[in-house]
């Protein structure tokens, strides 16, 4: 009850935040500008307001099978996603794609170095050949 | 336009698009996990570099398809394989378990195809009149469309209706970044020159409706449980469709609700399908024997749901707002084309529209073949392994995000929304209400201030909101939305209730 009380009150701080800075950042600006950016604030203000205010008279119940919010099997996943994205600006999208499928494709298959291999290298040549002489389709990176 | 709009659908290149639209959307959506949104927006780098007749007309197969196909998983192990088909769960699965999933199956494909022809008959007919009404709509008329479509956001929010006003909030001001409209001056750009832009709703639509799924799915860990091969039965099919045929008020009834269902804008398959079988429950003698394996409730559900299809395109091609999230994407598809929809749609690119319109009813035909003769193919690929399918998603993902503007930032945006969108799920903030705020929001912002300026040359600021005959029938509609919405979350919870009520007393 407890974690599911913080997240809730968490939830609805975060977006309180977002009100607050969204109306700061509109003041200055010309009426026309600001109008619709600065009502959205207020309105979200008053929604965050209403949900925190619900969430500390009546938290709500845990869900059957409900998991922590970011599991310890997701955040590995999630490192290997945010790299994706820095290698391919270095490497290329082939090179990055294949690092990717590879060290995804072990992680999720119980970490068979073969299949991981074999099925990466397969993968980004058939994407890349794909998409770069079938469909004409531009790629990030080198 | 007609003889161009023959010669577009005889042409076999988009034939084929045709077919391969439709098979892939079924394959897709049978594959637990993987929606018919998610199959779109994937499919969306696939449509650059092709020419608007085929893009749409094989998006378009892929939407019938994928819709269709999520009844397959629930039918046979229990698990819709879209949220669509959740209520094709309740009598579909206790057919299997009878020894009956040939008969579900045809069941099922027999009913989405009438509810998808007549979906598409709706959007034939009913969406150039909505169009041709929607041309007269000035500034505050578009201002309430907008509002309209918002009033209703809560309903594709899966929980909370609070939560979901705030997603549709937020989809909003994420929609303001960038040079205003009207003002001219830049907003929440901190300083940095590419958000001056805007943010590409394409992008937005690949990570919010993509990486979600598949961090989710990481979560899990396997997409399904195990393949299932069947057996044809000789007779089985003629048998279930004659008995069909005898039940055309329930077909026609199912069906109306999925249309209408679609086109109100927000309230998706799950809705339609959920309301349409409570109503076969409400209506039927036998309702006692409905989740114990009853044919009416499979043709309740997918007659719905497929018709919903139709509908939901109506206010996007008439009014350019999609109703429902797979609109939403098929709505990207179309601007990156370079094509605005929206009420001049008819009249700008007629041979388009008709073409498209007429593709998608006969991709409903071929959906019927295709899932007769082919659903137990499909079920043999339900057990299509989570390390294989999820890198291939992520690579299309990375691949459709970056090819809109060959932009690397637009990659990073992607999977930075897409990670957000993933914990905002988690906190029971659906990415649904958020795409149609991002949707809707320049349309309402451009409506709020063209009507704004009208009213001061007029005299007074807010009276050119409420005094305009079109406007006053918009707030009308806006008001019965929201209390709609109410009543699907209230009815919702009732179904929520009665189904644990049912599963008590089975595991008693």
């Amino acid at each position: 009850m407890r974690r599911r009380l913080n997240r809730e009150i968490g939830v609805s701080l975060f977006f309180l935040g977002i009100a607050v800075i969204a109306f700061i950042q509109v003041e200055g600006l010309n009426r026309m500008s600001a109008v619709f950016p600065r009502t959205l604030a207020v309105i979200l203000l008053v929604l965050s307001g209403i949900l925190l205010v619900q969430s500390l008279v009546r938290p709500p119940e845990k869900k059957k099978g409900e998991t922590p919010l970011a599991s310890s099997r997701i955040l590995p996943f999630l490192l290997i996603l945010v790299l994706y994205a820095v290698l391919i600006a270095g490497l290329g999208f082939l090179i990055a794609t294949i690092l990717f499928a590879g060290v995804g494709t072990w992680y999720l298959c119980d970490r068979n170095k073969i299949r991981a291999i074999i099925g990466s290298i397969l993968l980004g040549i058939l994407f890349y050949a794909l998409f770069r002489f079938v469909f004409l389709v531009p790629f990030p990176g080198i | 336009m007609w003889e161009t709009v023959l010669s577009a659908l005889m042409d076999p290149v988009n034939a084929l698009f045709l077919v391969g639209g439709v098979a892939g959307g079924i394959v897709v959506g049978a594959l637990p996990g993987l929606t018919a949104t998610m199959a779109l927006a994937l499919m969306l780098p696939f449509t650059f570099s092709m020419s608007p007749e085929p893009a749409l007309i094989m998006l378009g197969g892929i939407y019938i398809g994928a819709i269709y196909g999520g009844s397959i998983s629930a039918i046979l192990i229990n698990t819709p394989g879209t949220p669509s088909s959740i209520a094709t769960t309740f009598d579909g699965y206790p057919m299997t378990r009878q020894g009956k999933p040939e008969q579900a199956l045809v069941t099922a494909a027999f009913s989405s195809g009438i509810g998808g022809v007549l979906g598409g008959l709706t959007l034939l007919f009913l969406s150039p009149a909505l169009a041709d009404l929607a041309l007269q709509f000035g500034p505050p008329e578009f201002f309430w469309v907008a509002i309209f479509g918002l009033t209703i956001i809560a309903t594709l929010s899966a929980g909370s209706l609070l939560k979901g006003m705030i997603g549709g909030c937020l989809g909003l001001m994420l929609s303001t970044v960038g040079i205003a409209p009207i003002g001219g001056e830049s907003r929440f750009t901190f300083g940095f020159s590419p958000l001056q832009g805007g943010l590409d709703l394409v992008v937005m639509l690949i990570g919010l409706f993509c990486i979600p799924e598949v961090l989710a799915m990481v979560d899990r860990k396997r997409v399904a449980k195990q393949g299932l091969a069947l057996k044809r039965e000789k007779g089985v099919a003629g048998g279930v469709i004659k008995k069909l045929v005898r039940q055309p008020l329930l077909l026609l009834r199912s069906s109306i609700v999925g249309i209408i269902t679609g086109i109100i804008p927000g309230a998706g398959g799950n809705i339609a399908s959920l309301l349409s079988y409570d109503l076969a429950v409400r209506f039927d003698k036998k309702h006692k024997d409905y989740g114990k394996g009853r044919m009416e409730g499979v043709v309740a559900s997918e007659a719905s749901n497929n018709a919903e299809v139709g509908g939901s395109l109506v206010p996007l091609l008439s009014l350019g707002i999609p109703g429902a999230a797979p609109a939403a994407v098929l709505m990207g598809a179309l601007l990156i084309q370079g094509i605005t929809p929206g009420p001049d749609l008819y009249t700008r690119y007629p041979d388009l529209v008709y073409t498209f319109i007429i593709a998608f009813i006969i991709a409903n035909f071929v959906m019927f073949v295709m899932a007769f003769y082919g659903a137990r193919y499909v079920a043999r690929m339900i057990d299509l392994p989570a390390d294989v399918l999820l890198p291939m998603i992520v690579m299309l993902t990375v691949i459709g995000s970056f090819a809109i503007r060959n932009s690397y930032l637009d990659v990073c945006m992607m999977l930075g929304f897409g990670i957000a969108g993933y914990f905002l799920k988690k906190v029971g903030f659906e990415p649904g209400p958020i795409v149609l705020g991002i949707i809707l929001g320049p349309i309402a912002e451009t409506g709020l201030a063209q009507s704004m300026l009208l009213g001061q040359a007029e005299g007074g600021v807010w009276q050119i909101f409420f005094t305009r005959p079109i406007t006053l029938v918009l707030i009308v509609l806006s008001l019965i939305s929201l209390l709609s919405a109410v009543y699907i979350q209230t009815s919702r919870a009732g179904w929520k209730a009665g189904r644990r009520d049912a599963e008590t007393c089975d595991a008693d």
